[in-house]
This record gives structure tokens, sequence and C-alpha cells, in this order.
């Protein structure tokens, strides 16, 4: 039951976040998608990923979008119309892939096996697996983040 | 036969996502549409995990939520820089790549 | 060791063009220690050329003909009487000429020349090959050029120069031939083996090549010598420094022709030594007359020396080797000194036309003892070395013919004509206003290498009989006869040329007077040259100009017309077919392009619709064909 809710909540949120002329309504809004998610993440059994969710997403990374919206707030409120005149064909192409999305996954059920969803995967299981199994993508994710940390500071900073 | 809930749910999102990368014209707008697909990819990595069993499912949720972030940051920095040079944000107006 | 003897005076050369700017005044001692050192080496050599003996050393040059050649130096006693000639009277005039150039700007430069030109010549006369011997032929010509123009600043020195230098060519042009015809017949260029060459020409009855080549080498000769008709350089030659001039008439240059003609006379046959015997006799006898009439001191030596070559190649033409190189060594001596003497009047007096000289035998008492005694030697007076010698060409004159010899007695008359109207004019007689102040005595470094010289030629021809092997001993009627020749010119130039006397008949005046203005003209051969050689070579040039620039022009021109008609048919086709065609691509392309630019709209939002709604074709695709 609680599923549906959430899902109802990401799903009108989601709308929300596309359509709204007011970016900045449009930033809350995606706020809210992110929270459901974080709760559908709960229901899941997967609490370290739902605070996390929540922690980077709702607590950084919105919260930088918000900052971008703010700094170049002259040129977006100076705009009357915010979303552009191509709707009709993306309505059509969106449509179409949501409708391919959907046939695709409407037949997937959950699978019977023994070990399915017997309750949550416990942080330090997920911690041994990423310096385990994944510790290559979590090595690469690493170097990821310091060559985006530099060059975010390189475009950004104001070079004359 | 009605979908997964959680399935037509992120469905729903990356379509949704994708209709705004389309209609958006600025740049940041094009910004929280790629964060809705980037959340449908992650649900259903977890909700396929789940299903299958393990804990692969969430950590490579954990690779999506930090490349989200990564994404997110420079994404913003480019903006900035765009701001600054074309003093604007509206991506249909940039159009140094015009033939 | 005999590569030393033409080697340092060629280092010399070497050191003194490279840095004889900065020795300075010590760069005459180089030239000086190296012409030196030669003469002791040649000297050394003495013993061993007397017994006869050929020294030599070669090296292999030239493997790919057959047989190999072998360049090399040899010494025998023809060439080692040059080498001692050379290298004495060279060191005698290097020194003189410290005294005589010293003020001159190109001082290191003369006697860097001055070293080349030794070294040449020493080189050819000890040539053992023909390819060698033209070589240093060559360079010898080359440095008289140099020398010859040194003062090129005067047109005439510069002139002067060109002169002997063209002048020589026609006759080394004559011996370049000789030398191949000589190759391409015998096969054969070794200077030691020329008798070999003979008799391969006699044995196989061609007796006639030789007369040809043995013609064309004496061209060469007749050219270097200044035997008629190439005789007109030496005379001019007189433009050069006095030093120079010295060393050509007596050690170098004109002693190149006579050894050339001594060493290769196994090559003579009887017809070619008669050609040389005539032009040898006509040279003396015209340069002698010719010598009368000069005023300028420098040209009365210059035609002496051209008279006293003709006597040497007479003697040649005898067949009379020996006695030639007797003279050639004598006439080095009194000639060098002859001039060196001369070199020192006009040093002192800075004239040198005999109208404006006189009485010069107060002032100048070592240069007038010491020109009195070459003047003697040259005259042929009893005992002095130019009484030997010319009295061994008498000798064999009168053994051929005695019409020939009388000839040569009259010569004699004229020489010591001459040679003393040439020394009472200068020393005695009154003295002619010179305005310079009075004129003294040159220097000890001229002095002393002059006294040096003077000995020579007093004594040198004791030597005679020892290492030329003529004929020893007195011949009492030929003493007789040319001591009274000797008589007969002294008493005229006494005579007329100093004391103004008149001695021709009335009658016979006019004819005198003509001859006199034929002589003092030298024969009209200069002006017979220019108006029938130079002359008709100019307006043979004039013409063939006209015709180059009337026929050959205008055929260019037609065809640099027709090309430029052919060129701007061709830039037409090019600018309309050619530039179409491209122009035609081109402007396809383009309408593609603007047309296909189209799409690219550089709107993120059309790209990514595109990449979208492609993506879901795909999908859709590939779901209906896996379905």
């Amino acid at each position: 039951m609680i599923t549906w809710l959430l899902c109802a909540v990401v799903v009108v949120g989601a709308v929300w976040v596309v359509s709204l002329r007011n970016l900045f309504r449009a930033a809350l809004s995606l706020g809210l998608v992110l929270v459901g998610v974080a709760g559908l993440f709960l229901t899941l059994g997967a609490e370290f990923l739902a605070f996390v969710q929540i922690l980077i997403y709702v607590g950084a990374v919105l919260t930088l979008v918000v900052f971008a919206i703010m700094l170049t707030s002259r040129a977006t409120s100076a705009e009357p119309a915010d979303v552009s005149r191509y709707r009709l064909p993306a309505v059509i192409v969106s449509g179409a892939l949501f409708g391919l999305l959907l046939s695709v996954t409407s037949t997937l059920r959950p699978p019977a096996l023994p070990g399915a969803s017997e309750g949550a995967v416990t942080v330090s299981a997920l911690g041994q697996a990423l310096v385990t199994t994944f510790v290559l993508p979590f090595e690469v994710i690493s170097v990821l983040f310091v060559a985006a940390m530099v060059g975010a500071i390189a475009v950004a900073s104001a070079k004359k | 036969m009605a979908p997964h809930p959680l399935l037509f749910t992120s469905c729903a999102l990356v379509a949704l996502g994708v209709y705004g990368i389309l209609t958006r014209r600025n740049a940041i707008g094009i910004l929280l549409a790629i964060e809705l697909i980037l959340n449908a990819a992650s649900l259903n990595f977890i909700l396929f995990g789940r299903w299958v069993g393990g804990v692969d499912g969430q950590a490579f949720a954990i690779f999506v939520i930090a490349l989200a972030a990564c994404e997110a940051a420079v994404g913003l920095a480019i903006i900035m820089g765009l701001y600054r040079t074309a003093k604007t944000v509206l991506a249909d107006e940039v159009n140094l790549l015009k033939g | 060791m005999l590569a030393w003897i033409p080697g340092l005076p060629l280092a010399a050369f070497a050191v003194l063009i490279l840095v004889g700017r900065r020795l300075g005044r010590a760069s005459a001692w180089v030239s000086v220690a190296a012409l030196a050192s030669s003469a002791f080496l040649t000297l050394q050599l003495t013993p061993h050329v007397l017994d006869g003996q050929r020294l030599a050393v070669s090296w292999r040059w030239l493997s790919a003909t057959d047989p190999a050649w072998f360049l090399g130096l040899a010494v025998d006693r023809l060439s080692w009487v040059m080498l001692v000639l050379v290298t004495v009277i060279g060191t005698l005039i290097t020194i003189y000429s410290i005294g005589y150039m010293q003020d001159d700007a190109r001082f290191s430069r003369f006697f860097a020349y001055l070293s080349l030109f030794c070294a040449a010549m020493l080189g050819l006369v000890m040539a053992n090959h023909f390819v060698l011997l033209y070589a240093c032929w060559e360079l010898v010509g080359l440095c008289s050029y140099l020398l010859i123009s040194f003062w090129f600043e005067k047109p005439e020195a510069a002139r002067a120069g060109r002169k002997a230098f063209l002048t020589t060519r026609v006759g080394d042009t004559g011996l370049l031939i000789g030398i191949l015809a000589l190759w391409v017949t015998a096969g054969q260029l070794h200077l030691g083996r020329l008798e070999e060459i003979r008799t391969f020409f006699v044995l196989r009855d061609q007796t006639w090549w030789l007369t040809i080549i043995s013609t064309l080498i004496f061209l060469g000769a007749v050219g270097k010598s200044a035997q008629i008709p190439l005789h007109v350089w030496l005379p001019d030659a007189m433009e050069g420094p006095t030093p120079v001039s010295a060393l050509i008439h007596a050690a170098t240059m004109v002693a190149a022709g006579v050894y050339l003609v001594a060493r290769t006379l196994p090559l003579f046959t009887p017809e070619s030594l008669r050609l040389v015997l005539w032009i040898g006799l006509a040279t003396h006898l015209f340069a002698g007359t010719v010598a009368l009439t000069m005023t300028d001191i420098k040209r009365v030596l210059a035609y002496s020396t051209i008279s006293q070559l003709g006597l040497m190649m007479t003697a040649l033409g005898l067949g009379a080797a020996s006695s030639a190189m007797f003279h050639l060594s004598t006439h080095a001596f009194f000639k060098a000194l002859l001039f060196m003497a001369a070199g020192s009047v006009i040093h002192a007096t800075h004239r040198q036309d005999l109208r404006e000289l006189g009485g010069l035998g107060r002032h100048l008492p070592w240069t007038r003892a010491l020109f009195l005694i070459a003047a003697l030697s040259m005259g042929g007076f009893p005992l002095l070395s130019g009484f030997w010698s010319k009295d061994a060409i008498l000798l064999s004159a009168r053994e051929h013919a005695p019409w020939l010899m009388w000839t040569l007695l009259g010569g004699a008359a004229v020489t010591a004509g001459y040679i003393f109207r040439l020394y009472l004019r200068c020393f005695h007689g009154s003295p002619v206003a010179s305005g310079c102040g009075t004129p003294h005595d040159s220097p000890a470094v001229m002095i002393l290498p002059m006294a040096a010289l003077g000995l020579g030629a007093a004594f040198a021809g004791f030597a005679g009989p020892g290492v030329f092997h003529v004929h020893g001993g007195l011949d009492v009627p030929m003493l007789i006869s040319s001591s009274v020749a000797l008589s007969i010119g002294v008493t005229l130039a006494f005579a007329v040329g100093l004391k103004r006397r008149v001695l021709v008949p009335a009658v016979l005046r006019p004819l005198g007077t003509k001859l006199y203005r034929l002589a003092a003209n030298k024969y009209y051969v200069d002006e017979a040259y220019q108006r029938w050689i130079i002359g008709p070579f100019l307006d043979a040039t004039a013409w063939l100009s006209r015709f180059d620039r009337r026929i050959i022009d205008g055929a260019v021109d037609a065809a640099g017309l027709g090309g430029w008609r052919i060129g701007q048919w061709k830039e037409r086709f090019d600018r309309v077919v050619i530039d179409g065609i491209v122009n035609g691509i081109a402007l396809v392309t383009r309408s593609i392009g603007h047309v296909v630019r189209r799409a690219q709209t550089g709107v993120i939002h059309h790209y990514l619709f595109w990449v979208v709604a492609a993506s879901v074709m795909l999908m859709l695709w590939i779901r209906a064909v896996s379905a």
C-alpha cells in the first residue's frame, strides 16, 4: 500500500519537474521525487542507499542546483517561456519510449528464488563487496571524483 | 497484465526525463531531467538486486549516485562557465556547433 | 729529398699567402730562407750530378692507363744547371727585392708570388713527365701574369700582364696539342724515355710525326722564350717591378722555353731543327737592331734578352744543346745583374728614359762598376763568362756553316753596340738635369746581391768545360774575330750613341733614316698584329655580334613569341574548360553542403531529439524482429 503511495508521489513530482515553468519550483519538485525514491529504497530493504540518497541528492546536489538557479536567475527570470515550442514531437517520442519500456517490463515478475526478498542487505556486507569484488570500479569512481572536482574548478573559476 | 508498480514508476521517470530534456530550454532544467533518469536507473538496480539477491544491485546503485554527483558538479560548472561566456543559460541559444 | 727543392718555396708561398700580412717585413725573409735552402740542397747534389748520375723520385699517379703514369722529379745534368740558376739567382733577386719593394703596400704578397714563381720553375725543370711539366709550365705563366701586373692599379701594367698571358697561351696551346699528339701516337709521356719514343717512330718509319710533335713543342718554347713571332709580350712585361723583370729574363720564364727544347731535343728531326735555327737567328738579329734604337732602359734590356734568347735557339737549332745551356747560364748571371743595375738606376733617379739620363757614373759608382762588368761579359770581352759561352756557340756555327758564323759575329757587334750605348748614355756624358736632388747608390741589401751576381757574370764561364762539356781552351781565330766584333760595336756606340757623330754618307742618309725608323718602331710587329690579326678578329666578332642580334636573336624572339601565343591559347583553354570542370564540381559540392548544413543547427535539442527518436525506432525495430 505504502509502495503505491510513494510511486504516485514520485510520478507526480516527476511530472512537475518537467512541466513547471518556474525553475525553482521544478527544483523543489525534484526534491520531492528524490525523497520519494528514498522511501522506495527503504521498502526494498536498502536502508543505507536511502540515507545516501537523502544525504547526497537532497543535501548536496539539490543545494548546488538551487545555487546555480539563483546565480543565473537574472537570465531565467527575464525569460518568459522556459518550455520550448517543440512540445509535440517531444510528447510523441517520449510517449513511444514509455510505451516501449512498459511493454518490455510488464511481463517481468519477481523470481521464486530461495534467497530472494529475505530482508535487508547489511551495510557491512555492502562495504565488504565494495573493497573486494567491486574494488576496481570503486577505484575508478574515486579517480573520476578527483577529475570531476578539478574539472569543475577549472571550468567554473573565473579566468581572464 | 499490469506491470510491477516500481517498474512502472521507473519507466515513467525515464520517459518524463526524456521529455524534460527535449522541452526544457534552460540548461539547469535539462540537468534536473537527467537526474530523473538517473534515479530511475538506481531504482531499477535496487529492485532487480533484491529479486536476484546479494549486494551487487546496491553496489551499482552507489556508483550511480556517485556518478550523478560528479555529473551535477561538472554540469553546473559548465553552466556557470557558459553563463559567463554567452550571457545565457538557454541551451537553444548556444549554437557554436551550427554548421 | 728531391721533393724539398720545389717544396720549400711552395711552402713559403703557402705561408705567405695565408699569414703574410701578419708577418709584415719578415715575410721577405721567409721567402729568402726557403729559396736559399733550396739552393743549398741543389748544391749538395753537385758531386752526384757531375758523376753523370740521374737522381729520381717518382710515384704512381694514374694507374688506369697502360702503362701507368709515374709522376716524379728527376735531376740530371741539364736540370741541375737550371736548378742552380733558379735557386741561386732567385735567392739573390729576392734579397734585392727587399730593398726595391720596401715601400710597397702589398709587400708580402709580392714575395708570395715570387716564391710560387720559383717553385713552379723548379718543378718544371725537375719534372720527369710531360704532364707534370705542363702543369708547372702553366703555373709559371700564371705567376708571370700575377707579377707583371703586380701594380695593377696602372692600366699599362694590367694590360701588359694580360698581353703576356694571352701571347704565351698561344704557344702553350701548341705545347698542349703536341703533348696530346705524343700520347695518342706513342702512348708514352715520360721525359726519361725520349730516346725510346724516337726509336719507336723511326722503326715504324713515321718520323713526320716527330716533326709535327717537335714543332708543336717548339711553339710552346717560342711563346715562353719570346721568339718571333710571339715576342711582343716581353718588352711590355717591363711594366712589372724590376726584380720581376730580372727574374723573368734571367732564370725563370724565358729560360723555360730554352730548357724545354734542350730537354726534348731527342724528339727533334732535322726539319724541325732547321725551323728552330731560322727562328732563333731571325729573332737574334731582329731584336738586336730594335735594341739599338730603344730609349727606355728596360726596353733596351728586354730586346737584348730576346736577342740573346734567339742566339740560344740558334745554338739549339744547330743541335748544340750544351752550348745553348751554357749561354743560358752565363746570360742569366749578366742579364740579372743588368736588370738589377737598371733597377738601381731607376730606384735612384725615378727615371728610365735614356734621353733624361746621363753622367750618373759619379753618383752611382757601385752600380756603374757592376753594370760595366755585366756589359763587358755580354759583349764577349775575353775571359769574362759571356765570352766563353758565345764563342762556344760561334764554334758550333763554324762547324755547321761559315756564313752562319759571320752572321752571328755581326750579331755580336750589334749586341756590343746596344749594350755600350746603354752604358755610355747612362753613366757618362753630360748629366741631364734630373730635378730630384743628387742621386745616390742603392742600399747594401740591393748592392750585395748585385755584387754576388757580378762575380758570377765574370767567372761563371770557367765552369763551361767541366759542367757543359763544351770546347775547352781558347780558339785563337775565334778570340780575335769576336774581339774585333766587340770593338766595332763599342766604337760605334761611343761615336754614334754618345757623341752623336753622323757616320752615314749623305747619299745613304734617307735610307738610313728609313731603316732607323723601322727598327725604332720595332719593325711594326705590334701594329701588324693590331692590323692583321686583332683588327680582323674584332671585325669578325662585331660581324658575329650583328649576326647574333639579327638572326639568332630573331629566331629566339620568334620562338618566344610562338611560345607566348601557345601559352595564351592554353591559358584560355585552362580558364574555360579545366577551371569550368573544377568550379562545377565545387559548385555541386557547395549546393549539397547548403542543403545538408540545414541539419546542423547548433541547437542541442535538435540533436538530442533525433538521437532519442532514432534510439526508440531502433528498439521498436529490434522488438518487432525478435517477437
